[in-house]
């Protein structure tokens, strides 16, 4: 149970930048394929030539206002779950952390919840920049309560971790269940949408506010995932070796907390990704971190997206929300996980 | 870590069991609590009957009982509306809380409740397919494929458990048979969302589920009380057994138990318990957690004491939580299970931290 992430690669492996290339080329095709999926079919010339900006009114419409948003969220947001699974998954030195388990979502999701309640104007361009922070917020008082609750005679056991996750996040939950029964129409309309994990912001300012963040949080994560190798040795020799692991562990939970609260706030509560996109990458490239959180990233985008376009074109006219359909890939593949860790 | 609780206390089980002088303290006690749980009841399910829209006083609910009036439409409020929802309220406690006894019982897991290892989780899994396949269900119909639906539910987090457990040769099997459970709740509840969706019956489930023992009338409490009850009696024909068998299965075996037929009726009795509980107000999570937890430590092990002090107990909570929920921010209701999980989620924490008593 306790080191997932030091198992053993089996036989050779690709070489772990053309895997990222064949990824990255499975991101751009996906995401090609779902332009063209929904209740408006476009041949794929009329696709060409609307993102090259010939298209007509309608297509112009479908494409850029509606579909290419909501694909270019799917994609960040997965990557943003996946990076944050992968650093708990690091530091925790537990491979079935992940930032649904360990209660951040739900603490992200309570702070937006609260804010949605407390400003009562309908989510404008300025509050929309506030949300990420509000959920940061949650999310790092969460974490710190998550870790307070399982430390016992200075230590961390990874497992009451998990077990303290699940209790807050639950409580949490309850805490918000109760505070929609102090809302507006409106607002429990809102909430109730972005608890399924729908992406919801599906237009290009929240693509925006998620760029912003994510293009700050992503390279700076990937830039840190070393210490995550040295980390995998164990305290002492990493403290041995010169790493600074209070301080270096410190940044990377942050990076983490701050990562799970952008994209809890711009597509809600999708569980799962943040655990298995991890060890996807593993089983892709091993354990080397610095190859290996960028494949997570890019393994997470797929998921996502995949997930997102199935939701959309599973049952017309109706959409199966995206956190739904992860969670009914997930849910089995953390159950797998659960038999096979020892 | 991973010494389940009643095995660590052997000693003091056999204490308890065949030392006289204990018991005659622990029957004092026993006594005593039950007494005083009988008491809270009456009091609570008054209280529970005046308090709401219209305020009634005891000397209307006492006339409506003794000498009803149907042109009365206060005696008609409390025998029709609320008395219902007073008894249902009861008898959905006692459910969840002694299928939580029981799970912990043969389980000898600390952590083993309805909500956690996926049972309400099937329950209402079974409940919605019903609403989206079958909607012209009858009220005795629905509450078999909730039945059902619990059974699956255990089994899946079952099967995964114990493989998981066998992997690990036996240590962390509390933790990941939560986890599985954790995982399969998710599950279930995402598919059901699925389904919800797909069919069209989301508001058709919210709303069955908003009302929870709200909307209930003495018909439906009549529907539901012979199964729980036929639960509670299977529960107590094996009581003397399950306190064997959370000495291990080990020394129960050794002691002449059947032990697989005890489990199966055991399991019965649950599958029963949660299913007719869920079909009427759906998961409502932590009493079947922290009841059970709460008789041990004020009566002891004795199962044949434990069932029916836990029955009472969490039918007294649920009771309570009921009435609080109308009383928090009237008119509105809020749902039960926010009440029972802000008592719950305390308690876990205290259990999952890892005191001695439970040896987690």
């Amino acid at each position: 149970m306790k080191v997932l992430s030091v198992v053993k690669p089996k036989g050779k492996r690709m070489n772990p930048l053309f895997m990222i290339l064949i990824l990255l080329s499975i991101t751009l095709v996906s995401m090609f394929i779902s332009i063209n999926m929904g209740y408006t079919r476009i041949p794929v010339q009329d696709i060409l030539r609307t993102l090259v900006g010939l298209g007509t009114f309608e297509q112009n419409f479908v494409i850029f206002d509606a579909r290419l948003p909501r694909i270019v969220i799917a994609v960040l947001v997965g990557a943003g779950f996946a990076v944050s699974g992968a650093i708990m998954q690091g530091v925790s030195q537990n491979g079935l952390a992940d930032p649904g388990i360990l209660g951040l979502n739900a603490g992200a999701g309570f702070a937006v919840v609260l804010y949605i309640s407390l400003f009562h104007e309908r989510i404008g361009m300025a509050s929309a920049f506030a949300l990420p922070i509000f959920a940061f917020l949650g999310a790092a008082i969460t974490a710190a309560i998550v870790f307070v609750l399982s430390l016992k005679r200075g230590t961390v056991d990874p497992i009451r971790l998990v077990l303290m996750g699940v209790a807050v996040g639950s409580g949490i939950g309850a805490l918000m269940l109760f505070s929609t029964y102090y809302m507006g129409s409106y607002q429990y309309e809102f909430v109730k949408i972005w608890l399924t994990g729908s992406i919801w912001g599906t237009n290009w300012a929240y693509v925006g506010i998620s760029f912003v963040w994510l293009s700050f949080l992503l390279p700076l994560a990937i830039y840190k995932a070393r210490t995550l190798n040295v980390m995998n040795l164990g305290e002492l020799v990493a403290t041995g070796v010169g790493a600074y692991v209070t301080k270096e562990r410190i940044i990377l939970i942050t990076i983490a907390v701050a990562l799970a609260a952008v994209c809890v706030s711009v597509a809600g509560s999708i569980g799962f990704v943040g655990l298995i996109a991890p060890h996807l990458a593993r089983q892709l490239v091993g354990v080397n971190h610095k190859i290996m959180v960028p494949t997570a990233a890019l393994s997470g985008g797929i998921l996502v997206l995949i997930a997102d376009m199935i939701g959309r074109i599973l049952v017309h006219p109706v959409e199966i929300p995206v956190g739904v359909v992860v969670a009914g890939i997930g849910a089995p593949y953390f159950l797998y996980l659960l038999i096979k860790t020892k | 870590m991973g010494v389940p609780l009643i095995a660590n206390k052997d000693g003091e089980i056999k204490q308890t069991l065949f030392n006289k002088e204990k018991n005659k303290n622990r029957t004092f006690q026993r006594t005593l609590l039950i007494i005083l749980s009988l008491i809270g009841i009456v009091v609570g399910m008054l209280a529970s009957i005046m308090v709401g829209a219209a305020d009634i006083d005891v000397r209307t609910v006492v006339q409506s009982i003794v000498s009803y009036d149907e042109t009365n439409v206060k005696h008609y409020t409390v025998m029709e509306l609320r008395l219902p929802r007073a008894v249902m309220a009861f008898f959905i406690g006692a459910c969840f809380a002694v299928a939580g006894a029981i799970m912990q019982g043969v389980t000898r897991n600390p952590l083993a409740s309805p909500g956690l290892m996926g049972v309400s989780a099937g329950a209402g899994f079974g409940v919605i397919i019903a609403f989206a396949f079958f909607p012209d269900f009858k009220y005795h119909q629905l509450i078999l494929v909730s039945l059902v639906g619990s059974a699956f539910g255990t089994m899946i987090v079952y099967s995964v458990g114990t493989a998981a457990s066998f992997q690990s040769r036996g240590r962390y099997a509390h933790v990941k048979f939560a986890l599985a459970g954790a995982a399969v709740g998710g599950l279930l509840s995402s598919l059901s969302k699925g389904i919800e969706i797909y069919y069209g019956v989301m508001t058709n489930v919210m709303y069955w589920y908003a009302a929870g023992v709200a909307g209930v009338k003495w018909f439906e409490v009549k529907t539901i009380l012979p199964w729980s009850i036929a639960g509670l009696l299977l529960a107590m024909v094996i009581a003397r057994q399950l306190t064997l068998l959370s000495l291990g299965d080990e020394v129960a075996a050794g002691l002449g138990q059947k032990i697989k037929w005890i489990k199966a009726i055991a399991a019965l009795s649950v599958f029963i318990l949660v299913g007719a509980a869920v079909s009427v107000s759906g998961p409502i999570g932590f009493i079947g957690l922290v009841i059970p937890h709460m008789t041990r430590f004020l009566i002891g092990v004795d199962y044949r004491w434990v069932i029916p002090c836990s029955a009472l107990l969490g039918g007294l909570l649920l009771v309570v939580a009921d009435m609080a929920s109308r009383m928090v921010n009237p008119p509105f209701e809020t749902p039960v299970g926010v009440l029972t999980a802000m008592i719950g989620v305390p308690f876990f924490i205290y259990l999952a931290r890892g005191n001695k008593k439970v040896g987690l």
